[in-house]
């Protein structure tokens, strides 16, 4: 008896510090969610709340995304239900669906989603879509365009295109015209990821013009969102591959990590050029060292609020368009502090 | 001539297969990829062994006393992340090194006192821990890394000792590897290591107070796993909670390579040294000769299979010659 006791006031007293430790609207592993009110303070009426579904709710492209889609609602009188995985959770998948079904079964004016995948989430857009939901997706699109109004954001196979195409126009300035290039990225699965290598891919050559059969691509690296592992990787082809002129990052802080001191660790600062995909703070420790050489970055605020102003046109009975493309912006080294700055401060 | 002759090839072979396959990778890769046996190639292999390796360590201990951690990823990253985070708040280095090392001896001592005390098995009991652990510290970071490390954390792992080949963080596994090996052959608290693994029961009955030196191990394990946490963030310049996911399944399997059995009783830190360095050659070799990252997990996971493998027949063979000779004897 004492042992039961012991070990449930052991159990309470660990869930206690969890719970006491996270803050009031974010769960590790699990789908989060915000709740944003209207004007004055209470919460609307079914007909005013709106589903904001999206892949991730942290970091320095989500967390903008998002702030900035709850400030466009409250301004308009609209509540915003905010649910997100996390990276790297395994049942991610799983845990969107049912987040996208409970905005279905509450029976929203609006539903905005993020597709991990195309084909995962067209069924759900569709079932929305039927009972009279203004469906909208963004970050990536689902399969089936005619189960959603529009799709908001970037392109990132176009994305990808503006990396490839400027980092080859830098390329050829620095007079790099041949050698070896890769890419690491943390999943080589997520439809975003494979759009963006792809377009980086074509846009690589276009750029390159007449100097592009010159160039070999490396097998690309997923580290799995392993900072270690796409450091290690990195050397190890780096080590195999003495004309590697170029890296391409594709999102998030360990394969950014991973990058970085891989080239450090083999002495290759300035000598291997480093393109990155979206703004993140932790470019900046690389900047001075020449760890980085230019990004791509989505203008996510700009997208957060369009997502939500053409959500609640929808669902007033405005007509809304079936693409809102919103362009990338590319940054050079020496201008991404500054460029993160005004980026926090939108 | 004679001594030679003594020496039965057939058991030789089977107790040093380990050796014998890593001298055929290494010969095996340095005429696949001529990069793999240059400076530059051996360099990086030895930077990035350290945190596997010292791991390895401490689980192999673990494992030879009976027991088993699966949250040993989970608390390299808790315990590096607040070395970090106390590092980067200018905190005197001393306390950030002791800091971290305490959060992994105390995380370790958690997991030992939860299975002595109610008598758990340990594979639910670390199982339970890792998502508890790992879940705390990314609630605490949100998942961000923390950057900004002052310049002497940095040097812990990145200092180059010798004719940058051999790196700090290398030399601390060396002697750390050293150390352990020495405390497992030569000291009492080695000698009940193999005794409580053997049979705890036994080992109970003889006067070994079994509650308290499983604890001892677990604390020890963990405080390695603390020491392993420095390395790791050391070595990546930031304090990244999401790290060292499935680091203990690549501990475990060097272990058990390397001949340590999985019941306990058996198995010895230079067995699991060499089971350590099989695996990191072998993922080394195929990153230099351009196989793709899925295609390294399954020809690893393969390997690992084989290895696991080749010492259950090693085992059965070495119990059949044992059994043949028992049987001569009388």
């Amino acid at each position: 008896m004492k042992k039961l006791i012991a070990l449930v006031m052991l159990i309470g007293m660990t869930l206690a510090a969890v719970t006491g430790c996270s803050s009031k609207d974010t769960k590790n592993g699990d789908v989060t969610e915000a709740n944003n009110t209207n004007q004055a303070g209470t919460n609307s009426t079914t007909n005013k709340k709106l589903y904001f579904v999206s892949l991730n709710d942290q970091g320095p492209y989500w967390m903008p995304l998002i702030e900035s889609a709850k400030k466009t609602a409250e301004e308009r009188g609209y509540n915003l239900i905010v649910k997100s995985g996390v990276a790297g959770d395994p049942s991610r998948p799983q845990k969107l669906l049912e987040a996208i079904q409970e905005g279905i079964d509450q029976n929203v004016a609006g539903l905005a989603m993020a597709a991990l995948d195309p084909e995962m989430f067209d069924k759900k857009a569709e079932e929305a879509s039927a009972k009279g939901i203004k469906v909208v997706t963004f970050d990536t699109d689902i399969a089936t365009s005619d189960y959603r109004l529009s799709y908001i954001g970037t392109d990132n196979y176009e994305a990808g295109m503006e990396l490839g195409k400027k980092s080859a126009a830098d390329m050829i300035s620095k007079g790099i015209t041949s050698g070896k290039v890769t890419c690491i990225t943390y999943s080589g699965s997520a439809q975003n990821m494979v759009d963006r290598y792809k377009g980086l891919q074509e846009g690589f050559a276009e750029g390159m013009g007449e100097y592009a059969d010159n160039f070999t691509w490396c097998e690309w690296i997923i580290n799995d969102l392993s900072a270690s592992e796409a450091k290690r990787q990195l050397e190890s082809q780096i080590i195999a591959n003495e004309d590697l002129r170029a890296v391409f990052t594709l999102g998030t802080e360990s394969v950014i990590t991973g990058a970085m001191e891989a080239i450090k660790s083999q002495n290759k600062q300035g000598v291997l050029l480093h393109y990155g995909f979206d703004y993140s703070q932790t470019f900046e420790p690389g900047i001075e060292d020449e760890l980085i050489t230019a990004i791509v970055d989505q203008n996510c605020a700009e997208i957060g609020r369009t997502i939500v102003e053409k959500m609640i046109d929808a669902a007033e009975g405005k007509e809304i368009d079936n693409t809102y493309p919103i362009a990338v912006n590319w940054v050079l080294a020496d201008e991404i502090i500054e460029y993160g700055k005004m980026k926090m401060n939108q | 001539m004679n001594k030679l002759k003594k020496i039965n090839w057939k058991e030789a072979l089977f107790n040093k297969w380990v050796i014998i396959v890593l001298i055929v990778l290494v010969i095996c890769f340095s005429f696949m990829s001529p990069v793999f046996a240059t400076k530059g190639n051996m360099a990086n292999l030895l930077r990035s062994l350290p945190t596997l390796g010292i791991v390895t360590l401490g689980l192999t201990m673990l494992i030879i006393t009976g027991g088993v951690d699966l949250s040993c990823g989970a608390i390299v990253a808790c315990s590096g992340t607040v070395s970090v985070a106390l590092a980067v708040k200018g905190i005197h280095p001393v306390i950030c090194i002791l800091a971290g090392i305490a959060t992994g001896a105390a995380c370790g001592y958690f997991n030992g006192y939860m299975i002595t005390r109610f008598k758990l098995q340990p594979f639910i009991v670390t199982l339970g821990a890792n998502y508890l652990i790992r879940g705390i510290i990314l609630v605490a970071t949100k998942g961000i890394f923390i950057s900004g490390l002052p310049s002497w954390y940095y040097k812990i792992s990145n200092t180059n000792i010798l004719f940058n080949l051999v790196y700090s963080n290398t030399v601390i596994f060396i002697v750390l590897a050293v150390i352990v090996a020495f405390v497992m052959k030569n000291t009492c608290f080695g000698r009940y290591c193999y005794a409580v693994g053997s049979n705890k029961e036994a080992s109970r009955l003889s006067g070994i107070n079994v509650t308290k030196h499983f604890r001892r191990v677990y604390l020890i394990e963990g405080a390695l796993a603390g020491i392993t946490g420095i390395i790791m963030m050391s070595y990546l310049n930031v304090g990244a909670s999401s790290e060292a996911v499935g680091l203990e399944a690549y501990a475990i399997a060097a272990s058990i390579i390397g001949g340590t059995q999985f019941g306990g009783g058996i198995g010895t830190i230079g067995g699991a040294v060499s089971g350590l360095f099989t695996i990191e050659v072998f993922k080394n070799g195929l990153a230099v000769i351009g196989i793709n990252t899925y295609g390294q997990h399954a020809v690893t996971g393969l390997l690992i299979l084989i290895a696991i493998g080749i010492d259950y027949l090693r085992k059965e063979s070495l119990f059949k010659i044992t059994t043949v000779k028992a049987r001569n004897k009388k």
